[in-house]
């Protein structure tokens, strides 16, 4: 078992390596200039020029790209991942300080989503084909089905303009910033996380239970007079164990549905600085952010991987 | 990497437990402190008024730091830190009479020897500033730069309250350079003074200032989220509002947030405007900008360099649909690259729609209709995306076989550079509403790289006649002088003038106070004034 992990362990890197060496020729590649980016159309002859030569020396710019390159990955090993081109900060600094707020929204999504869709994947699966199961079916195929954005904005004009119940935008109100504040603020983005969480996931947790239900060891169960109700733990307990994996899966694509949910709702986390570095070409915070999904990624995958073996008795006998 | 994945897990936890408890709400002693939340469209990076102009940055530090003068909504200029100015006839020396008993935001006397300071902090070569050449004209300029002279000699304290600059040339046009609009703030010297030249760009002073002489000082700097900033106790006036939020959100959320009452002041672009006016308690108030939308000609470009082409391609475009269809209602055409009343003759060719008229001009011009003509421009903004999709058609209509060209920033850079641009549209700029500052758009000197002239357009009686203008501080003098110049414009139509748009402010009833200004960088010119009503 350890030298399976160790295998995927060292495989991990590689494909780090691989991504990093990729990210920052794609980066380099695209069209667009990231120090004509910032010259005002106002700056013009002289100034011009020597302000864009000064800020290319600034930034290293005026190096051949091997030379970047090799100063880049030098950086990403001590942990260096060089400077924004727009505020001058560490990208370490700027991810990490974004990372807060994203982890907040994503953490309380998720958990929420799981907390919504566990109990309402077993009620469906249990009432098979009553009108529970049909209207728990129906809801989680809607959700799936609206637009993330079309949610929000609705959530928006109900509830923050219409009934002026809850905060539009942000983490904190003006002035505002203790717990409770950001409590509120998180409750429209979170529900609209949560939901599109819950309802792939409530149809996962509805269709392993209906197979699990309907294995032999189940019925060995209920015909040694154990009960509805231990049956239906015996079920989840296996049906739970591929959920956290696919869950392990899932987290990066739900990353990418958090950035437009952050856009929305001009959460300051990490889906709207990647936006705002695309959009301003900050190619260090754009591979900054790019390498962060990817060790995101590779470690969920490592969980799943992890979890599996740790949760199931029958794969760790087989390594 | 799982390490450093642990590691940076553990650093966001403690970040995010200390975001969740920092920041305590506002103080809600007896006195309850007025507040107001106000949309920033640009996030500011920094604020260092040596770097170039991005329009956020220079409204958030309009409120933190103050100029010499600067101008209202009808583009005159104002005192600020100047109490008044003279000028002698030749238009060659400046002096400015400070106000006095200043004080600096942390207690520290201010006098004229701040403002030395800075205007050689400007011009200095170590700086590298990005305002450098608006004082190419001060005696002593170039000897500053060649390193010849440690200090500009043309700009003096004359005592404690009184500044003096002195230019090589006469240039009546000169406060535009300094004193229009939120530009060339005064830094102060006893923070300063020590940081050497070459490394003050990127001094901590400027993410955090700490001394200004604006209305406001920064109290926090809340990433992504909004700047917090406190009435200045030792501004020259009383602050109206204690506290300002300045909010850094999308133009969408900042609208939407209009209607929740959680923004009181935010600039909307005309498509919007219907929307805002609709909300309950906000106004809706405008100005007009002294900017404007127009295209450059590329003037060195086959038969683009004919006049009649050009003026063809004016009459052929429908501008006042465009103001009223695409803004509107909010903007007026033009027919001149210069702005102010008093500098316009009588009689310039109106260029009205007239699709025949184009036709005709086009002919005698001797204009082959499969000759393409590219329309570039910089895409994503709505008005102009639309504007371009109405100037293409009218172009088609009279034989032109017009395409449109989306670039982003550095397209049109490369598209300048090669000059291989046919019709390149643009807008905003501060361009000031005196006729000097349109000489750097026309005048042969100044054509693209050596200045802002994007046609390369060149007519030496028409630069003859702007100098004229500069070269004396008699309004009348002046007048005369630009007119002649103003003619030449409109019948060379070296631009195709688009529009002069409104600037469109949406403004809570609990604010009291707030003056619409043209000028979008300069929006918060009179902060101080502003209230909060009811409260």
């Amino acid at each position: 078992m350890i030298r399976s992990l160790s295998v995927r362990l060292l495989s991990s890197i590689a494909i780090f390596l691989a991504i990093a060496i990729g990210l920052f020729a794609l980066v380099h590649a695209a069209p667009g200039d990231p120090v004509e980016m910032t010259v005002p159309p106002e700056l013009a002859g002289a100034d011009r020029e020597a302000y864009i030569a000064a800020r290319r020396k600034e930034l290293g710019l005026d190096q051949a790209v091997m030379v970047q390159f090799f100063r880049w990955m030098t950086g990403v090993f001590s942990g260096d991942l060089g400077y924004s081109y727009s505020s001058g900060q560490p990208v370490g600094q700027v991810l990490t300080d974004r990372l807060g707020p994203t982890l907040l929204l994503m953490g309380s999504a998720l958990v929420i989503g799981a907390l919504i869709a566990v109990p309402a994947g077993i009620l469906a699966a249990t009432k098979r084909n009553t009108p529970i199961d049909y209207a728990i079916s129906t809801g989680s195929v809607l959700a799936i089905c609206f637009p993330g954005f079309f949610l929000a904005m609705l959530g928006i004009y109900v509830f923050a303009v219409q009934l002026r119940a809850l905060p539009s935008a942000g983490m904190v109100s003006s002035g505002g910033g203790d717990a409770l504040d950001v409590l509120r603020h998180l409750i429209l983005p979170v529900s609209l996380l949560s939901l599109t969480v819950a309802a792939p996931f409530t149809r996962f947790v509805r269709g392993g239970m209906l197979e699990e239900l309907s294995k032999d060891y189940v019925r060995t169960v209920i015909a040694k007079g154990g009960g509805q109700i231990r049956a239906i733990g015996h079920a989840l307990r296996n049906t739970l164990l591929s959920l956290i994996t696919v869950l392990m899966l899932y987290i990066p694509v739900f990353l990418a549905g958090a950035v437009a949910v952050e856009q929305v709702f001009a959460w300051p986390g990490m889906g709207q600085l990647s936006i705002q570095a695309v959009q301003a070409r900050d190619y260090p915070v754009v591979i900054g952010f790019g390498l962060y999904v990817a060790v995101l990624v590779l470690v969920c995958n490592l969980l799943a991987d992890l979890a599996y073996v740790i949760l199931d008795p029958r794969v760790r006998r087989q390594r | 990497m799982r390490k450093q994945s642990i590691m940076l897990l553990a650093a966001s936890t403690a970040v995010l437990l200390a975001g969740c408890s920092a920041g305590s709400p506002p103080d809600s002693d007896s006195n309850d402190p007025t507040s107001a939340s106000v949309y920033l469209y640009q996030e500011p990076t920094s604020f260092n008024p040596l770097k170039p102009f991005a329009g956020g940055e220079q409204l958030a530090m309009s409120l933190l730091y103050d100029n010499l003068v600067t101008t209202d909504p009808d583009s005159e200029y104002i005192p600020r830190l100047a109490e008044s100015w003279e000028v002698d006839d030749d238009a060659t020396t400046y002096t400015f009479h400070l106000r006095e008993g200043l004080k600096w935001s942390d207690g520290e006397p201010f006098d004229a020897e701040d403002v030395v300071f800075t205007y050689n902090l400007y011009a200095d070569p170590a700086v590298a500033s990005a305002q450098s050449s608006r004082l190419s004209q001060v005696v002593g300029y170039s000897e500053y730069q060649d390193g010849a002279a440690d200090e500009l000699a043309g700009v003096s304290a004359v005592d404690d309250t009184t500044v003096q600059i002195e230019l090589d040339a006469p240039n009546a046009g000169f406060l535009s350079l300094i004193g229009y609009g939120p530009v060339f703030f005064i830094l102060p010297e006893h923070i300063l003074g020590d940081v050497p030249a070459d490394r003050i760009m990127e001094d901590d002073f400027f993410s955090a200032p700490t001394a200004g002489m604006g209305p406001y000082t920064l109290e926090e700097y809340r990433t992504d989220q909004e700047v917090v900033l406190a009435a200045n106790e030792n501004y020259r006036s009383e602050v109206g509002i204690d506290r300002l939020y300045l909010k850094l959100v999308t133009s969408d959320v900042a609208t939407s947030q209009l209607s929740t009452g959680e923004i009181d002041i935010v600039q909307v672009s005309p498509s919007d405007r219907a929307a805002v006016e609709g909300i309950a308690d906000v106004s809706v108030e405008s100005a007009p900008s002294p900017g404007f939308t127009r295209m450059a000609v590329n003037t060195e470009k086959g038969l683009l360099g004919d006049a009649r082409v050009r003026q063809a391609i004016v009459t052929a475009i429908d501008r006042e649909g465009i103001i009223d269809g695409i803004l509107g209602g909010a903007g007026t055409a033009l027919n001149s690259t210069f702005l102010s009343e008093w500098a316009l003759p009588d009689g310039l060719d109106d260029y009205a729609y007239d699709p025949d008229r184009a036709m005709a001009l086009l002919a005698d011009a001797g204009w082959d209709s499969t000759t393409p003509v590219k329309i570039t421009w910089i895409n994503g903004q709505r008005d102009r995306d639309l504007a371009v999709d109405v100037i293409v058609e009218n172009l088609k209509a009279v034989g032109i076989a017009a395409s449109a060209n989306p670039v982003d920033a550095a397209g049109q850079s490369a598209l300048l550079d090669s000059k291989s641009f046919d019709l390149l549209l643009f807008g905003g700029g501060v361009y000031s509403m005196d006729p000097a500052s349109s000489t750097p758009v026309l005048s042969c000197d100044a054509r693209f790289p050596a200045g802002s002239n994007l046609s390369f357009f060149c007519d030496e009686q028409l630069d003859a006649h702007a100098a004229a203008g500069a070269a004396t501080s008699d309004r009348n003098a002046r007048a005369l002088a630009y007119h002649d110049a103003a003619r030449i414009d409109n019948a060379e139509v070296p631009y195709i003038w688009l529009n002069r748009p409104d600037t469109i402010w949406a403004v809570s009833d609990r604010v009291s106070g707030f003056v619409p200004n043209g000028d979008a960088t300069n929006g918060f010119w009179n902060a101080a004034d502003w209230t909060i009503s009811g409260e």
